[in-house]
């Protein structure tokens, strides 16, 4: 049997090479990115101001407490990552006096609110957000989120889904250097 | 009234992002105009129309939580969050490039179901008609070569083909029938 070579055309190579080279190349630098995890755009930037309500009707605004690092978490009742990172949350508040941590409360109704934290606990205030105008103010695109801001008032770091107490002590570190 | 207000309200604020709720101003109207910078350049559009102009923008920014939802098709927490937002924005008077360059300020470019045709987005505006257009070339040549090949495949007796065994003699007479 003699069998010829196949022909093979140098300018259809080439020319497929340059189309598929670029896909491949952009394809495999997904893999190493979660394609749901959205950057932040706030990181090194000024937090944006607010001023909110607490579930006992004191009001909080950012902009006041510049001089202490701050802890925002966004968060509710629904959301079963956030009920993980509670208690961690409360015993980080009391261990980190100078830290101010708050919870904002994400698309929740409040006696649910004030029925969980009767019964998990509570160190520190938790913030009415109606209509979600903090939540997209913040690019906030799901619970549990949480900000991690300076005494200057600039976001030093954004904890996408719920924390560990590695990266809890880590970034609160972080905010006490600045 | 509602634009002095927010124009008095914004005017106190020290920086962009600050708080624009000022002493006095009504609480309402100033935070619905919390966090976008800028002033809407003319008056809140007629109510009837606020509705379509906010299904509008939403129809051009993704849901964040969604596989390929823009805001507008989602029910999802997030994208129902972002549809009063816009609505409330398009009511105070805010423009569509307003509201979609705040959207980007907070959630980067990916809010945009669109991604804007500049920098290395423009390979996803070029490149499907890049290979669209190779596709095309290629079939044209292919079909061309085509044409130019003979309609009639030449009989075995053509090229001198003899067979080798009745098998292939079989086979060659029926080639030629």
């Amino acid at each position: 049997m003699t069998g010829s070579k196949p022909r093979v055309n140098a300018w259809v190579l080439v020319l497929g090479l340059l189309l598929v080279l670029p896909l491949v190349a952009l394809l495999a630098s997904g893999f190493g990115t979660n394609p749901n995890a959205i950057r932040s755009q706030l990181v090194e930037r000024e937090a944006p101001d607010f001023a909110l309500v607490d579930l006992d009707g004191t009001p909080v605004q950012l902009s006041a407490l510049r001089g202490s690092p701050v802890v925002l978490n966004f968060w509710s009742t629904w959301c079963g990552p956030c009920k993980y990172e509670h208690p961690m949350l409360l015993q980080a508040a009391r261990a980190n006096p100078d830290v101010r941590f708050f919870g904002v409360i994400y698309q929740d109704e409040t006696p649910k609110i004030r029925r969980y934290l009767a019964l998990e606990g509570s160190a520190y205030p938790h913030l009415e957000d109606p209509g979600g105008r903090v939540a997209i103010d913040y690019g906030v695109t799901g619970v549990p989120e949480s900000f991690f801001i300076d005494r200057h008032g600039m976001v030093v770091h954004k904890q996408n889904g719920p924390l560990d107490p590695t990266v809890l002590s880590a970034w609160l570190g972080a905010l006490r250097s600045r | 009234m509602r634009r002095l207000l927010l124009a008095l309200s914004l005017a106190s604020a020290p920086a962009l992002g600050a708080s624009p709720v000022a002493p006095g101003a009504d609480p309402v109207t100033a935070e619905a105009g919390q966090g976008i910078p800028g002033l809407p350049p003319g008056p809140p559009p007629p109510a009837s129309q606020v509705d379509e102009r906010a299904r509008l923008i939403a129809l051009r920014l993704r849901c964040p939580v969604c596989q390929g939802l823009s805001v507008a098709d989602s029910t999802s927490a997030a994208a129902v969050t972002f549809q009063r937002r816009i609505r409330e924005l398009v009511g105070m008077g805010y423009t569509q490039d307003q509201i979609e360059d705040y959207f980007v300020d907070r959630y980067g470019e990916f809010i945009l179901l669109d991604p804007p045709a500049r920098g290395l987005n423009w390979l996803l505006w070029v490149a499907p008609a890049l290979a669209g257009g190779v596709g095309l070339t290629w079939a044209a040549m292919t079909a061309m070569q085509w044409r130019k090949e003979p309609d009639e495949v030449p009989l075995p007796s053509d090229v001198g083909l003899v067979a080798k065994d009745k098998y292939e003699q079989r086979l060659l007479s029926e080639l030629e029938d």
